[in-house]
């Protein structure tokens, strides 16, 4: 495949043949302006595999970044088996920095990861900033739905039934409001499968 | 609240418990312990026509407006000044949530579009009403292209609901408020009473109206169980339909 290198101009007038020959795999054509390249033209089959292997990448980072936040929660969940009142703070600022990274990778995966992650993201604001303090058997529920993340096809309606799950452990990641919303529910939802 | 007490939550008051200042919504949320909770399809409806509708065209502002203050600006330019307000109130939510750079913005306005306003619509309810099977309840934001679209109106022509049905079945109490808020000095409920005699008349005129807030008050009042309290921020509206129907009325007082 040959990479053709054209201003704007020259590939506005040669467009019809030349997305005949993306098309047809022949060429790749990189648009410059000022001998800059800005753009390329490639077929739509190979814009495909690009996307497909750009998901798998993403997908395998993904799950990598999860592992070490399940590590991380797994350390801190036993640390809070000790004795006194642990002070989460520390847990959180490391737990932010893998939630940023697995929201963006969870971007490219699909909108109902990136939905997850974000509200994950979320709560993990709204402990670090708010008044509201974690409470170690918050962290439980907060595994739980990381967890879900390893779940290569989630839709939607399993982000939603993710943020009812958190609501009903008292984890009002959107609009905190301090007092106990789980004193809402006569009983906890059961957990999202 | 004891567990007997039923508590039936309208429309402004759904929109309070996302938007309003913490103290209110700490005070609702308290208002509500123990309490059996109530609301319906049709308080659906105008939820989804109001505020989840306001988050779509908060959404295309923030996609829109290259500076985030600016958004604030676009929202004051707004042609209907109720949305406008909203807008603005769920902007406070979300700087209240921590949530000011604009891809944050956009991420978070979007999972509130997806399903998290709809969840606050549904915690803590213990019985979803549905009455009136409102078509436009049924109804959830699409994504389309870089947006969203939400059908929020509907048309007399196609039934979608059992709204007059429903009303039909009130007859005695379209009655009471036809004669009771004839001569109300408040032009607005003069209109809700013409509007009853209407529907005494034929029900089906109340199909199709769903823009109008004086139809919208009206149903909630009657689909209100006898034996549940209605919890409003609209008491001027809504005291003059409760007192004469005999229903019970609370409003947050933060």
């Amino acid at each position: 495949m040959m990479e053709l290198r054209l201003s704007v101009t020259e590939a506005r007038n040669r467009l019809p043949v030349l997305v005949g020959e993306v098309a047809e795999g022949k060429n790749q054509v990189v648009i410059t302006t000022r001998n800059e390249p800005k753009a390329v033209i490639i077929g739509y089959e190979a814009f495909q595999r690009q996307q497909r292997l750009r998901v798998q990448g993403a997908w395998r980072v993904l799950t990598e970044l999860v592992s070490e936040a399940q590590a991380l929660l797994r350390t801190t969940q036993e640390g809070c088996r000790g004795e006194g009142e642990p002070d989460l703070y520390l847990f959180l600022v490391s737990f932010a920095d893998l939630l940023r990274d697995i929201w963006e990778a969870g971007e490219e995966v699909s909108q109902a990861h990136a939905s997850i992650a974000s509200e994950l993201l979320d709560v993990n604001r709204i402990y670090l900033a708010g008044d509201d303090r974690l409470r170690p058997e918050q962290l439980a529920p907060l595994a739980h739905v990381l967890t879900l993340l390893t779940r290569r096809e989630l839709t939607m309606e399993d982000a939603a039934q993710a943020d009812r799950y958190l609501l009903s452990h008292g984890i009002n990641a959107m609009f905190p409001v301090q007092g106990d919303l789980v004193a809402l529910y006569d009983e906890q939802e059961p957990e999202p499968a | 609240m004891s567990a007997s007490t039923r508590i039936f939550l309208d429309t402004t008051v759904q929109i309070e418990r996302v938007t309003a200042t913490r103290a209110c919504q700490e005070e609702i949320v308290r208002a509500l312990v123990g309490a059996q909770v109530i609301t319906s399809t049709y308080v659906l409806g105008e939820y989804l026509r109001t505020l989840v509708q306001d988050a779509l065209v908060l959404y295309n502002l923030v996609l829109q407006t290259e500076q985030p203050h600016d958004v604030e600006t676009r929202i004051a330019q707004l042609l209907n000044k109720k949305s406008a307000s909203r807008c603005l109130l769920l902007w406070a939510s979300l700087h209240r949530a921590g949530v000011y750079e604009p891809a944050n913005l956009l991420r978070t306005l979007r999972v509130y579009i997806e399903y998290g306003l709809i969840n606050r619509f549904m915690v803590g309810i213990d019985e979803l009403l549905d009455a009136t099977a409102c078509g436009l309840a049924r109804e959830h934001p699409a994504p389309q292209g870089e947006t969203y679209r939400l059908r929020t109106q509907c048309t007399r022509l196609v039934k979608e609901c059992d709204l007059a049905e429903r009303l039909a079945e009130h007859r005695p109490h379209l009655r009471t408020l036809a004669d009771g808020l004839k001569d109300h000095p408040d032009a607005a409920l003069a209109r809700t009473g013409v509007f009853c005699a209407r529907l005494l008349e034929d029900p089906d005129v109340a199909r199709g109206r769903n823009c109008t807030w004086y139809l919208g008050d009206l149903v909630i009042a009657l689909e209100l169980p006898s034996d549940a309290a209605l919890y409003t921020t609209n008491r001027r509206h809504f005291e003059p339909l409760c007192s004469l129907l005999g229903r019970q009325i609370y409003t947050p007082q933060t």
